[in-house]
């Protein structure tokens, strides 16, 4: 067994994941026997996260080799997932997932982070070397396309994708895969979804492509033939785990949470991770399934408690839900362990202090309930609107119903297009008995702004332009998640940019409309043609299009 | 005995076998050039080659369980076979292995290489026991499907000398049937070559 040492694998500074010592022990030799010198190990996801994020501004890794099967409650996939999407490791760090012949089938399911390749135990050096070396060639085939995608340019990723692709050589199938997400991007989705279609043309039921091609279906706006894609592939390949989650996302776009929350359940037996949980533990809550919701909270609360994802905000969700399940000793006794800790949060303080004086007042201490919604209604100032809604709870709970009435109002019009949002303040309006106050009080404030845009926009075409830019920012501070009204406002300003110059405030101003608006209406025409023109815009001055 | 004890006793002696066999290739690695070369590297083909055919059990075994599932994924197939040759761990005495030039080869195709791999290994180590002077691998397009074939100059099927438990071809078996594409399931062949030898081949749809 002669092997030729390659260079570009001995350079390689590797991280080896595996709970069993003989196993690191093995991996270790081969890697030796290929001359890779700088081999770092970890036994546990935990030492692993260590180790990433000791060596990451040093010497970063390009090479982790992970068991799948890690003991202590997470496996190699989970653990993939979260460095992948906490992005603890350079995109082009290669991840190699070690697996057990036995479970190879259950291992490989699709999912947004696939392992670079998979490794099945026993292997040897040459076989490793084999990989890395299949590795290299596909990265280097790719890489004029890979490094356009980096630096933001789809455009020219695109032009280098089809090249590849057009050529029908190796790697063809790599290419249609990039090409598609540049075009999700980009928000091409008719484009995107004639690609996943050619991928198929060229091998029937390719996973890949069926997920994408569901996908674009969606993001197309043709939901009725998304979810039906969806349900044809789990019915093939009940493990495909984006499936369930896209099934799940059209029906709560659809309004249709019990499914909803079916198809999260399934995804997180399937491959169960905290954020999964969280996902289905949220949706549950919003169909006032408490029992199902519990489960899922507490399970993210236990397997994030020694964990980097720990957040003091999932304590308050499983606390509100003892809460309204009657259990205010379990409330507490879930808020105390991250209380101190999380002191300068104040979204999570005001939730831990209404919690505290909805629980004073059941027990009958008016006077610990009263200071407790102080000081929740002292931090929910500039709060998000899920903190606002369990403080107003709180005050309807406690017979402040005029606070609590305010709380509602702001928090649904931050977000009045937001139908979770208005949904959870239409339930707790509901248990308070107080359905009345999002028709009147919430309904008005939306009336008042629509009407400002409508004038702001009348102002802007008799060229009476910073009468409309003050009463349409007015607008935007009333309903700052309102779609119509930041187009308009984005169109006035861009009209102010192109008339009177550039205007450093102005620009940043259009700078916030925009990435807002992408984040709400991501691809709609109009907002493409804006992001457009303001890039020309820019450009023209000479500014360049960076943001 | 119950078939989950003896498959987790066999899958408790794989993993051993497998640690055994990474100390052997680092020991014949190490007396490359001395005078232990022959016998080390006898040593390391013959603990490789126990726990492939170890694996090669456990693998039937788990498709007569649950049957096997085929994870495809493009390759490309020259590349491939190349690979599986570099891989092969033989015995110092064995004959000579070369690839022959593809037929009418695809830049890619879709295929589980682990399992692929194994069935040529299989192929190859069965080859070796007839083979006069070589084995040849190779692959090409027939009929739609991609062929991996291994042809040796032995005296050809029928006239069989040494003992065959059979694994090996009920391996090849399951693996051309977790090879499905729409309606077409793959398949092994095995026959006598015009020239002499014998010939088996895996049909990948």
């Amino acid at each position: 067994m002669a092997i030729i040492q390659n260079s570009r694998i001995s350079k390689l500074k590797a991280l080896l994941i595996d709970d069993m010592s003989s196993m690191r022990v093995n991996l270790r030799t081969q890697l030796q026997q290929l001359g890779v010198g700088d081999v770092a190990q970890a036994a546990s996801a935990a030492e692993a996260l260590k180790a990433i994020g000791a060596r990451a501004a040093t010497k970063p890794f390009d090479l982790v080799l992970c068991d799948y099967n890690l003991g202590g409650g997470t496996n190699g996939q989970q653990l993939l997932e979260y460095v992948r999407a906490k992005k603890l490791l350079q995109p082009v760090t290669i991840w190699f997932m070690v697996t057990a012949e036995s479970s190879y089938d259950s291992v490989a399911v699709a999912s947004d982070y696939a392992p670079d390749d998979y490794l099945i135990k026993p292997f040897t050096a040459a076989n490793l070397e084999g990989r890395l070396l299949r590795h290299f060639e596909r990265q280097d085939a790719l890489e004029p396309a890979l490094k356009r995608m980096a630096g933001g340019d789809l455009e020219g990723a695109l032009t280098e994708l089809s090249r590849i692709a057009g050529s029908g050589a190796k790697f063809t199938m790599d290419a249609l895969r990039l090409k598609a997400r540049c075009l999700t991007e980009l928000h091409r989705h008719d484009e995107a979804k004639g690609v996943f279609a050619q991928a198929l043309s060229i091998r029937q039921r390719l996973p890949w492509a069926e997920l994408g091609f569901a996908r674009a279906l969606r993001d197309a706006g043709e939901m009725e033939k998304a979810h039906a894609a969806a349900v044809a592939m789990v019915a093939v390949n009940p493990t495909l785990v984006g499936a369930h989650e896209l099934m799940a996302e059209i029906h709560q776009a659809r309004g249709e949470d019990a499914q909803a929350v079916e198809a999260l359940r399934k995804a997180e037996s399937i491959v169960p991770s905290a954020e999964r949980a969280r996902a289905l533990g949220e949706m549950a809550v919003r169909c006032g399934d408490l029992e199902l919701a519990k489960t899922a909270y507490a399970k993210v609360v236990t397997a994030t408690r020694a964990s980097v994802t720990k957040t003091p905000y999932d304590n308050a969700a499983l606390a509100q839900i003892y809460m309204d399940t009657g259990d205010a000793a379990k409330a507490l006794e879930v808020l105390k362990p991250v209380q101190r800790e999380y002191g300068g949060e104040r979204g999570f303080q005001a939730i831990a202090a209404a919690v505290e004086a909805r629980a004073h007042q059941e027990a009958g201490d008016e006077a610990a309930a009263g200071a407790a919604l102080t000081r929740a209604l002292e931090f929910a100032k500039h709060a998000e609107p899920g903190a606002a809604l369990a403080v107003s709870r709180a005050c309807f709970a406690l017979g402040e119903d005029e606070a609590g009435e305010r709380l509602v109002t702001d928090a649904v019009c931050s977000d009045h297009e937001d139908l979770q949002l208005v949904a959870a303040a239409r339930r707790l309006l509901k248990d308070a008995g107080r359905e009345d106050v999002i028709s009147r009080a919430v309904d008005a404030q939306v009336q008042n702004m629509l009407a400002m845009t409508e004038k702001a926009l009348a102002l802007a075409k008799k060229a009476q332009l910073t009468e409309a830019q003050t009463i349409i920012a007015e607008a935007v501070a009333g309903l700052p998640k309102n779609v119509g009204v930041l187009v308009a406002a984005a169109q006035i300003n861009l009209l102010v940019l192109s008339q009177q110059g550039l205007d450093l405030e102005v620009v940043t101003r259009v700078r916030e409309y925009l990435g807002t608006l992408d984040a709400l209406a991501r691809g709609t025409e109009r907002v493409v043609k804006m992001q457009a023109y303001f890039k020309e815009l820019l450009r023209k001055a000479g500014t360049g299009g960076g943001t | 005995m119950k078939d989950a004890l003896i498959a987790a006793v066999v899958h408790d002696l794989k993993n051993a076998l497998a640690s055994l066999t990474t100390s052997t290739g680092d020991i014949a690695r190490r007396s490359a050039g001395t005078e232990l070369e022959f016998d080390t590297s006898k040593l390391h083909a013959t603990t490789m080659a126990l726990s492939q055919r170890l694996i090669a059990f456990l693998t039937l075994y788990r498709s007569g369980q649950a049957g096997l599932g085929a994870q495809l994924r493009d390759n490309t197939p020259e590349d491939f076979l190349r690979e599986v040759v570099a891989g092969l761990v033989l015995p110092p005495e064995a004959v000579s292995i070369r690839t022959a030039a593809s037929e009418d080869s695809t830049p890619f195709w879709y295929f589980d290489d682990y399992l692929t791999r194994m069935a040529l290994e299989a192929a190859v180590h069965n080859a070796l026991r007839y083979a006069r002077s070589e084995v040849v691998l190779a692959c090409g397009m027939r009929n739609g499907f991609l062929v991996f074939s291994v042809a040796d100059d032995g005296p050809g099927l029928g006239a069989d000398g040494a003992p065959s438990t059979g694994l090996g071809t009920a391996l090849c078996e399951a693996i051309a049937q977790a090879h499905t594409n729409g309606e077409r399931v793959g398949k092994v062949v095995l026959r006598n070559r015009r020239e002499g030898g014998a010939l088996f081949e895996l049909w990948l749809p």
